[in-house]
């Protein structure tokens, strides 16, 4: 307890994250009487995890994008195609993110990649920087109950192996979110609709649009080439990364030459120098969580909870703080493998849909990620965009409140998930 | 009191788990709460590397482990897994009755203690076209699990060149076209849901895959011998009981397979001569890397002579 | 002396950008290569994918250093804003000195991982050591606590110009 003070007073004094999560696991395992070296076993599985190679590659093409002219052509698109639109660049861009994270999961990379370049945009465009932090920040994870998303194939998975609860497919799954995801995505569009009342609209002017268009010739073509690429078979999702970095990097410093190769070092640097920042945070995080499993903290956690409870309503509440609490605590894959089978068949007990489970326990991680104090975006959000953490828990608050009213939408309307499934 | 900690790849919950489980009941129970096993399941602790470092610096005590996962501490361990090595299950209860014992000496004497190995069934091509030889072979996109080196050699003699990928992108790398050829047994392909993106099954054994639970000689210092003695017993049988039962679970697979209407594909005579000579040459290129100990295959390869001579 | 001082200095911050660049454009070619043969040329590399996880973990540690030196992790820091002067460089130096303990016990524990590493002989991928690959770990570790340390006199230096 007295540790644990602390560590936060040092944390709230200005320690980097990365060394105070370091120092929890060490005096973790010191008291445990655990080799240190664990510490750095697991802070070797960065090199382990194939999944981790797109946050260098897409950091970089952000950094790129966000030096050169790129969200300027960007604000005059959107804004000449949909300046008529109330809403119409905040719209874009909450499902640019959407899309971004189902491809990429939600490890803070769409923040980094995306943000960076709807950031700029959505000021430049008029939106309040509040709202603008806000949107980045909260869309960093907004996608992961759309197809392909990592999670969603885990969970069925998982689930399946354990053999009980009837089959739950990849696919259940993936029809399963798509409900779930667009009623956030809708609640999200609304807000930003009232948020961007004093937003000036302009009006249609197809010379102009063309004009735009052929100004931002080069960028417009990046997403086509890259989820054609993907559903070509061309080339596998965790490559979608290097082919974006190499062709913003020929588009932008041989072709538009807006970044020359003289700057380019230095434009690698920044990026680097953010990627560390998260990855040794990340690679901290592996060694305090594997504390955690190894005390078998989590299924505690459960078991305290379970006593707890004896009807279906209290079930799902309890759950729902729970998993809110685990998302802050455990990355979203050690979460699924570990607790999906202790959750399983309580949730089963109660007459809870495994498909529903599913659902309900990747919302609440997808808002983990962006819960205050400690969701790990907040801090990637603030770093990126070099603003204090108390600014982005302000931007947030409100986006995070609509998703949790969502999430309790999502958990107590199971029909939104499984209406499109079979299992009715 | 001791408790062993262990890691396993198996998810807890299913059947794999609960035998564990149950064994490790007997256990508490028969040493008067003596000896306690806690597992982490579900990959949670990591691969098979990350469970052996673990290992050895004492946070885990055992782990259940792959054959080609314990080849970095012991390479003999991996000699089953040879690909086209045999060619039905009979042949294998043959060899492994006279086998396993030695196999498990040699993990002994690497400081590892073995309680028998666990079946996983054999690796089956699972392809979007037919596969019946070599030719089909080349054509085929071929997904095999990284740092696979005993099938990175296999396929290289072949003339293929499988695309390496994160298990991750299996699933969508079949839909979309990026690869149309997997290797897995039927339980993996169904759980991992492999099967639902494939209509071929080429019906020849390719690899046999097992794994075993060990536990680091170190950790049972402190136990007496009587109660490693019912360690031994209990968890002994609890792995014979997953074995014969993975064979179990195994069969359903594939007939689930079949049912599903997966065709099951018989390969042409010259594509069986063609891997009889792909498994020779696999072989000879990793005994020339020393990767294995030749008495120890030749010992196998005598055996499988043997059995095959006499059922003849 | 000063002079030298800053050349060495000026050296070490090239140095570490030309690795970092290094890293990060053989990343890129290596994974765009792999794409390019196996849809052009039907093969692939087969220890790509391993040598690009490690590159990511080089990448990682190199980008950390740079941010020791420039002072830019990632941090809460939501109270030392209402501190000034001597005392907010006293905190700061407090907090180095946590942050060097937390990296000197990591890049030793790390080197004694590495050291097991190159005792059992693992390897990576056919014939190359693991231990080559994972030595960055109580490098980098090591280079940032001494750079921990060697802020805390600075931020004094920095405190009294204020
Ligand atoms: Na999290
Ligand atoms: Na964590």
């Amino acid at each position: 307890m007295l540790i644990a003070v602390g560590l936060i007073l040092v944390a709230l004094f200005g320690a980097p994250l990365f060394a105070v999560i370091g120092a929890s696991a060490l005096i973790g395992f010191h008291q445990s009487e655990i080799d240190l070296s664990v510490v750095a076993i697991e802070f070797y599985r960065i090199a382990e995890m194939p999944v981790l190679l797109a946050i260098p590659l897409f950091t970089f093409a952000g950094y790129l994008l966000s030096e050169s002219n790129a969200p300027h052509r960007l604000v005059r698109v959107t804004q000449t195609l949909l300046g008529w639109m109330p809403g119409g660049l905040a719209f874009v861009a909450l499902i640019a993110c959407a899309l971004f994270t189902a491809f990429t999961g939600a490890s803070g990379v769409t923040i980094v990649a995306l943000g960076a370049l709807l950031y700029p945009a959505l000021t430049e465009a008029g939106y309040r920087q509040n709202f603008s932090l806000g949107l980045v920040t909260t869309s960093g994870s907004l996608g992961l109950l759309f197809a392909p998303a990592l999670p969603l194939i885990l969970y069925a998975v998982v689930a399946q192996q354990l053999g009980i609860g009837g089959s739950i497919t990849v696919d259940d799954m993936f029809l399963a979110g798509i409900l779930p995801g667009l009623l956030m995505l809708l609640i999200l569009v609304a807000w930003s609709l009232w948020s961007s009342r004093g937003v000036k609209l302009t009006t249609f002017s197809k010379a102009e649009a063309l004009s735009a268009i052929r100004e931002a010739a080069w960028e417009i073509p990046l997403p086509i080439i890259v989820l054609g690429g993907i559903y070509s078979g061309y080339f596998a999702i965790s490559e979608a990364a290097a082919v974006t970095a190499f062709y913003v990097l020929v588009v932008e410093v041989f072709i538009l030459r807006e970044i020359s190769l003289r700057r380019l070092p230095q434009v690698m640097r920044e990026a680097m120098l953010l990627v560390g920042g998260i990855l040794i945070i990340l690679g901290m995080s592996l060694a305090s969580t594997n504390y955690m499993i190894d005390q078998e903290i989590p299924a505690k956690l459960f078991d305290w909870i379970r006593e707890r409870v004896s009807d279906p309503l209290t079930f799902l509440m309890l759950l729902n703080l729970f998993l809110l609490v685990l998302g802050t605590m455990l990355d979203i894959f050690s979460a699924l493998v570990l607790m999906v089978p202790l959750l399983l068949p309580v949730a089963l007990q109660y007459g809870i849909d495994p498909v529903h489970l599913g659902i309900i326990f990747l919302a609440n991680m997808q808002i983990g990620y962006f819960t205050p104090p400690v969701g790990m975006n907040l801090f990637i959000a603030s770093y990126r965009f070099n603003k204090p953490v108390t600014q982005i828990y302000r931007a947030t608050l409100p986006w995070f409140f609509l998703l949790f009213g969502a999430v309790l939408i999502i958990t107590y309307w199971p029909s939104l998930s499984l209406a499109l499934l079979d299992r009715g | 009191a001791t408790t062993l900690k262990i890691a396993t790849l198996a998810p807890d919950g299913t059947a794999w788990m609960k035998i564990m489980r149950a064994a490790a009941g007997e256990v508490k129970k028969k040493t008067d709460d003596r000896v306690k096993l806690r597992f982490y399941p579900g990959g949670v602790m990591g691969n098979d590397k990350s469970v052996l470092r673990k290992i050895r610096v004492g946070q885990l005590h055992g782990g259940a482990i792959t054959g080609g996962g314990l080849a970095g501490v012991y390479p003999d361990a991996q000699l089953y897994n040879l690909p086209f090595l045999f060619q039905n299950l009979d042949e294998v209860d043959y060899v492994r009755a006279r086998m396993d014992q030695e196999i498990i000496h040699g993990l002994s004497e690497k400081g590892f203690i073995s309680y028998g190995l666990g079946e996983g069934g054999f690796a089956y091509l699972m392809s979007n076209s037919p596969v019946r030889e070599s030719a089909d072979l080349r054509k085929q996109k071929i997904w095999i699990p990284e740092g696979d080196r005993v099938n990175s050699v296999a396929f290289k003699t072949t003339g293929v060149s499988p695309i390496p990928l994160p298990i991750t992108d299996v699933l969508t790398g079949l839909q979309t076209g990026l690869i149309d050829t997997v290797a897995s047994s039927a339980i993996g392909a169904i759980a991992l849901q492999w099967h639902t993106r494939v209509k071929y099954l080429t019906d020849v054994p390719l690899i046999y895959l097992y794994a075993t639970l060990v536990i680091k000689e170190k950790a049972l210092k402190k136990l007496s011998s009587e109660d490693r003695k019912i360690l031994h017993t209990e968890l002994a049988s609890a792995f014979q009981a997953l074995n014969s039962r993975n064979r179990e679970d195994e069969k359903k697979a594939l007939l689930a397979l079949k049912k599903q209407g997966i065709e099951f594909i018989e390969p042409t005579t010259q594509g069986k001569q063609e891997w009889a000579q792909t498994a020779a040459a696999t072989v000879k290129a990793l005994e020339n890397d020393g990767l294995f100990s030749p008495e120890l295959f030749r010992k196998v390869q005598g055996l499988l002579d043997e059995y095959r001579q006499s059922s003849h | 002396m000063e002079v030298k001082l800053k050349r060495v200095r000026a050296f070490i911050l090239l140095a570490e950008d030309g690795v970092m660049t290094l890293l990060l454009t053989a990343m890129i070619l290596l994974a765009v290569a792999q794409i390019l043969l196996r849809n052009f040329f039907d093969s692939g590399i087969i220890w790509a994918d391993p040598t690009l996880r490690m590159l990511v973990l080089w990448v990682s540690l190199m980008g950390a250093i740079a941010s020791t030196r420039e002072d830019r992790h990632i941090r809460i820091d939501l109270l030392s804003r209402y501190l000034s002067g001597t005392r907010r460089s006293f905190i700061q130096a407090i907090t180095d000195l946590f942050s060097a303990t937390v990296c000197g016990l990591i890049a030793w524990h790390a080197a004694r991982f590495v050291a097991f590493e190159y005792e059992d002989g693992s390897l990576l991928f056919g014939s190359f050591p693991a231990w080559a690959g994972e030595i960055i770990i109580p490098i980098g570790f090591g280079i940032m606590t001494l750079r921990f340390l060697f802020n805390m006199p600075l931020r004094f230096q920095a405190g009294e110009k204020q």
